[in-house]
């Protein structure tokens, strides 16, 4: 999602200079003589005071928390670096930036930049000092000097970019980003007294009158002194500068400061994630060992109950449902994945299924939470045409239950296939057994297809209501709802081969698994690979070799099966 | 008979079912990576507005009617099933009627502006012939397919060449003796300076968008003959150069450099050009008069772009040739929005090529135009336009605002706040998408009976199944 950032301007903005220099008053002889041992993580310090300090920042009022993780995510593409706190990181950065930019922070994931810059292809991370001495990026950044900033496109049509220019522009503005922490431009904490204006920078203030600059100071003289009570005193100090400078500053807008850095250090969603993993395994042992039933279910209710609470808390921080990115949508598709599960568990009582459906939502939440460069985990303000939008929300939330609904399929397809497989090699008197397992697990299959078509099938057209409603246009031809269309045909057609019989139980275990490749490039590849049409706020890119390496895999699995069940039994695969 | 059986047979079969959706899905895929590579017009042009995209839609419209009609006698177990099909026929028939009878286009207004007039996608080539006007449609190409000339031979003209995407070329050569659109033009080239910059360009005194220009550090200005030089300001940032062509083809010239300094002199250039250089107070920039027309024409011709495809593309253009023996085949070209005129079969005709405009019964006003930016950034977090229905007493209803999501509905027609042209210091153009749709009720109606067939066809299954498992 940072193509969200790049391409609309919100985050931070390209500033087009490259010389470095601390510009605060603050003394810069300290650092020369701390030397390269004081690039270490100040850990003794407390981070959580400063971190409810409010600055604004990409369109909004956030905790100074968020926006420390929101620039480490953005330059160095993970969520941590180094075993430093993000506060931590950035304050060391302000403190030593001559021997940060000897560290290789910056990640670059394309060959074809790193070819294009001359960088050696076999390394990932780049140390800035490497960056702005390349004559390509000084070029490129003569060329962006030379053209005005590009004004927001009102609804998609951002002209169009290479995605290695959008890579080259992004590292270019990795650099100024941490140039602009070093020195305070970047730390806007400073509000103005009209609400609408932006508020200004550290950088800018001027004079001993400032309480907020001298507040700021403090607290970077107790982090070069690591004074942990005075950083907690000046920490407290900062802030309480900062909250009576804001204008009409209400106690609820503090409160949701404070709510978004507690959701920042609970991360719901992680914590959630642990307990869906143990819960899978449960699962799987209680399938034997029933008596472990109830201990699966437990670690299950602690599991959703994480994953709703932090529903709840980001929503309300960010007033209004979880539908913006990608992001959010494998998060509310995880949360799908076990609503269809527990209703089909409600029918079946099989424990399989929970087991199947744990199993992918820890999936779905591990591979949220791996790349927050790819899917930018934190909250940003939406573009005009998603904003308050009842169809909006209805639209999106019903496509990609039905996406979560395809998925538990495909979970279950797999196992039925993975039956298919060890029935090959069963003896005689436990092909029955085997059957029976493959007839209840395409049964299940089944069951939650149908629920992923009625609710794609619905989603699809309430996303032509939405349309209609506010472009005036039911059906565009746009790709995401083309595909979502496909993906639909694709599980309509094998609703309809099975309604006739053509399908085998194998055929319609294998094509299960093979329609989903149809919702992986719907909800994923229209955004990530395509990159055309009128959802282009929900675009980005990355990702690519872990998507197909998926699919690949997938398909490998299938044609396995497929293969050693032939082998087994050759004429058996296509009668009805 | 046994033909028409098994055609019946074929056409309600579930075969040709599965084979029509999975054939709809590839060219539907086809489209997209058409899009994706493309741009969404060559996606409209193979696939989704293509005849035989449209034949596919047909067949899938005629199997699920054949296959409902041999369910035939229908009894109440088929009712799930009979709601879900007729519930895609109604989408299908939905959307040929939208189609077909539907109105999608785009209006702009500004600020204190009324206006009616609607633009719609397809465009248009027509001919004014004394009283007479006639409008032919100009089907949209994309650039990889070549372009099948179209003829009218009752006005012995010939549209030869259609570029999709077209960049102008002018060429000012010496006017005829009946010209009337003709006017002084120079050739400059201003090269030096800090920056060593190298511009060539024109100015040409017929048209008011070739006499005044901004090129780099500087703004040139074509005077017309008897006003007086020297009249102009310079700003700060720009310096000034005036030229006047006298009544001997001499070129007299007062420069003000940004500094406020003035110099003025007189040359004289020809054909092949004269020297008005060095201009004192200009940082050492060279002025240099490559050529001069005293009498000239600007004829314009279209090439091919080099940026074919996406939003930036630039519109098309298409070259008309006379078949008339006596011109000797001559033709123009004509940008999207020009008009000429032509001398054809021996009299005078107006040609043009336009994007198609609607005049509607009414116009819209627009009062206001608002713009709300999320704080501290320069990001729109929402628009919206205050308009009011013109003449007053078709709506009454004074005053309406029309933002994102909330379009207005006048008379069967539909506006929608789509857009808006940037401005500094703030945006006074708004942009609606208007919009009429005779088949949305069809649609409507089709959707709910789909999704409701569905539901219901699912149910009944689960419902028999458990049936079945306990009895």
């Amino acid at each position: 999602m940072m193509g969200f950032k790049g391409s609309l301007g919100i985050g931070f903005g390209l500033r087009l200079s490259l010389a470095f220099g601390l510009s605060l008053g603050i003394g810069s002889n300290t650092c020369v003589a701390l030397g390269a041992d004081s690039i270490q993580p100040q850990s003794t310090l407390d981070y959580r005071e400063l971190g409810l300090t409010p600055i604004q920042s990409g369109g909004r009022i956030k905790p100074l928390d968020s926006f420390a993780r929101e620039a480490v995510i953005f330059v160095t593409g993970a969520r941590s670096f180094g075993g430093f706190e993000p506060l931590d990181l950035l304050l060391s950065w302000v403190k030593n930036p001559e021997e940060w930019k000897k560290v290789p922070l910056i990640r670059i994931p394309r060959k074809d930049l790193l070819k294009q810059l001359l960088l050696d292809e076999t390394r990932t991370k780049f140390a800035i000092d490497e960056l702005i001495g390349n004559p390509i990026v000084i070029q490129y950044v003569e060329n962006l000097r030379g053209q005005q900033a590009p004004q927001a496109a009102p609804m998609g049509g951002a002209p169009q970019q290479s995605q290695r220019e959008q890579e080259l522009r992004k590292v270019v503005q990795r650099v100024d980003l941490f140039r602009s922490i070093t020195t305070g431009e970047a730390w806007t904490l400073v509000p103005s007294l009209d609400r609408v204006k932006p508020w200004t920078s550290i950088a800018s203030e001027k004079g001993s009158a400032s309480e907020i600059l001298k507040g700021f100071e403090a607290v970077i003289r107790a982090y070069l002194t690591v004074d942990a009570p005075g950083f907690a005193a000046a920490s407290q100090g900062l802030r309480q500068a900062v909250e009576k400078r804001v204008p009409t500053y209400s106690d609820s807008e503090k409160n949701l400061v404070a709510l978004e850095s507690f959701y920042n250090r609970l991360r719901p969603f992680y914590v959630s994630m642990a307990f869906y993993f143990l819960a899978a395994l449960l699962w799987t042992v209680a399938i034997r060992l029933p008596k472990l039933s109830p201990l699966a279910m437990g670690s299950t209710v602690v599991a959703l109950g994480f994953h709703v609470f932090g529903f709840f808390l980001r929503m309300k921080i960010a007033g209004r449902p979880p539908v913006s990115n990608m992001y959010e949508s494998i998060i509310w598709v995880s949360f799908g994945i076990y609503l269809f599960a527990m209703i089909l568990y409600a029918i079946h009582r099989q424990k399989v299924i929970p087991a199947v459906a744990s199993f992918l939502s820890t999936f779905c939440l591990l591979a949220a939470d791996a790349s927050p460069a790819i899917m930018d985990p934190m909250i940003h303000p939406l573009v005009p045409v998603l904003r308050s939008n009842y169809w909006l929300t209805i639209h999106v939330l019903t496509i990609t239950l039905g996406y979560a609904a395809f998925a538990l399929s495909l979970g279950l397809a797999n196992v039925s296939l993975w039956f298919f497989a060890k029935k090959s090699r069963a003896p005689q008197t436990r092909q029955n057994h085997y059957t029976q397992k493959i007839t209840a697990m395409n049964l299940f299959t089944y069951r939650a297809i149908q629920f992923g078509v009625v609710l794609l099938a619905a989603g699809t057209i309430l996303g032509g209501v939405w349309a209609d409603y506010s472009w005036g246009r039911f059906w565009g031809w746009d790709p995401k709802e083309v595909w979502a269309l496909i993906a639909l045909l694709c599980y309509v057609a094998i609703l309809h081969a099975r309604f006739t019989g053509w399908m085998g139980q194998m055929a319609f275990a294998a094509w299960a698994v093979v329609a989903f490749l149809s919702v992986v490039m719907a909800w994923y590849g229209v955004n990530f690979v395509l990159g055309v049409g009128l959802h282009s706020y929900g675009f980005s890119s990355g990702g690519g070799y872990s998507v197909a390496t998926f699919c690949a895999l997938q398909l490998a699995y299938v044609g396995v099966v497929v293969g050693l069940y032939r082998k087994s039994r050759p004429r058996i695969l296509f009668s009805s | 008979m046994r033909i028409w059986k098994l055609a019946l047979r074929t056409l309600s079969s579930l075969k040709l079912a599965v084979a029509v959706i999975l054939s709809l899905s590839a060219s539907l895929a086809t489209g997209t990576i058409l899009e994706s590579l493309y741009d969404i017009k060559t996606g409209r042009y193979w696939v989704y507005h293509s005849m035989a995209f449209r034949m596919l839609l047909g067949l899938l419209g005629v199997n699920i009617l054949f296959v409902a009609l041999s369910r035939w006698p229908w009894k109440r177990a088929h009712t799930a099933f009979l709601l879900a099909h007729l519930g895609i026929l109604l989408l299908l028939v939905g959307s040929a009627v939208t189609q077909k009878f539907g109105l999608d286009g785009s209006m702009r207004v500004t600020e204190g502006e009324t206006t009616g007039m609607v633009e719609l996608d397809q465009m248009y080539f027509f001919v004014r012939d004394g009283e007479q006007t006639k409008v032919f449609e100009v089907p949209w190409i994309p650039p990889m397919v070549d372009f099948r000339p179209i003829s009218r031979p009752e006005y012995g003209l010939e549209i030869s060449r259609f570029l999709p995407h077209a960049d102008p070329e002018f060429e000012f050569s010496p006017a005829p003796e009946q010209s009337k659109e003709s006017g002084p033009a120079l050739h400059l080239r201003l090269s030096g300076g800090p920056m060593r910059i190298k511009q060539e360009f024109w100015l040409w005194g017929a048209d008011p968008s070739w006499s005044d220009l901004v090129m780099g550090p500087a703004r040139f200005v074509l005077v017309p003959p008897g006003m007086p030089l020297g009249k102009l300001r310079p700003t700060p940032e720009q310096a000034l150069l005036e030229i006047q062509v006298g009544s001997r083809d001499e070129l007299k010239f007062a420069a003000t450099s940004r500094t406020g300094v003035k110099t003025s002199g007189q040359a004289r250039a020809t054909e092949r050009g004269g020297s008005l250089k060095m201009i004192p107070g200009w940082s050492n920039l060279e002025l240099e008069v490559l050529q001069f027309i005293p009498r000239a024409i600007n004829t314009t011709h279209y090439v091919s772009s080099r940026n074919l495809y996406g939003d930036s593309a630039p519109p098309p253009a298409l070259f008309v040739q006379t078949k008339d023996a006596s011109a000797h085949g001559s033709g123009l070209w004509l940008g999207l929005g020009d008009q000429a005129r032509m001398v054809t079969q021996g009299r005078e005709i107006t040609i043009g090529f336009s994007p198609r405009r609607i005049m509607l019964p009414f116009g819209l006003n627009l009062r206001e135009f608002k713009i709300a930016r999320y704080e501290g950034s320069d990001n729109p977090a929402s628009y919206s336009s205050l308009v009011s229905v013109d003449p007053e007493t078709t709506s009454g209803r004074g005053v309406v605002e029309i933002s994102m999501n909330e379009p207005l509905q006048q008379a069967g027609y539909t506006f929608y706040q789509a857009s808006y042209v940037p401005e500094a210091p703030r945006p006074k153009t708004s942009i609606f998408s208007v919009n009429r749709d005779p088949g949305r009720s069809t649609k409507y109606a089709g959707s709910l009976l789909l999704v409701a067939g569905v539901i219901l066809l699912f149910a009944r299954k689960y419902w028999l199944s458990r049936k079945g498992a306990k009895g």
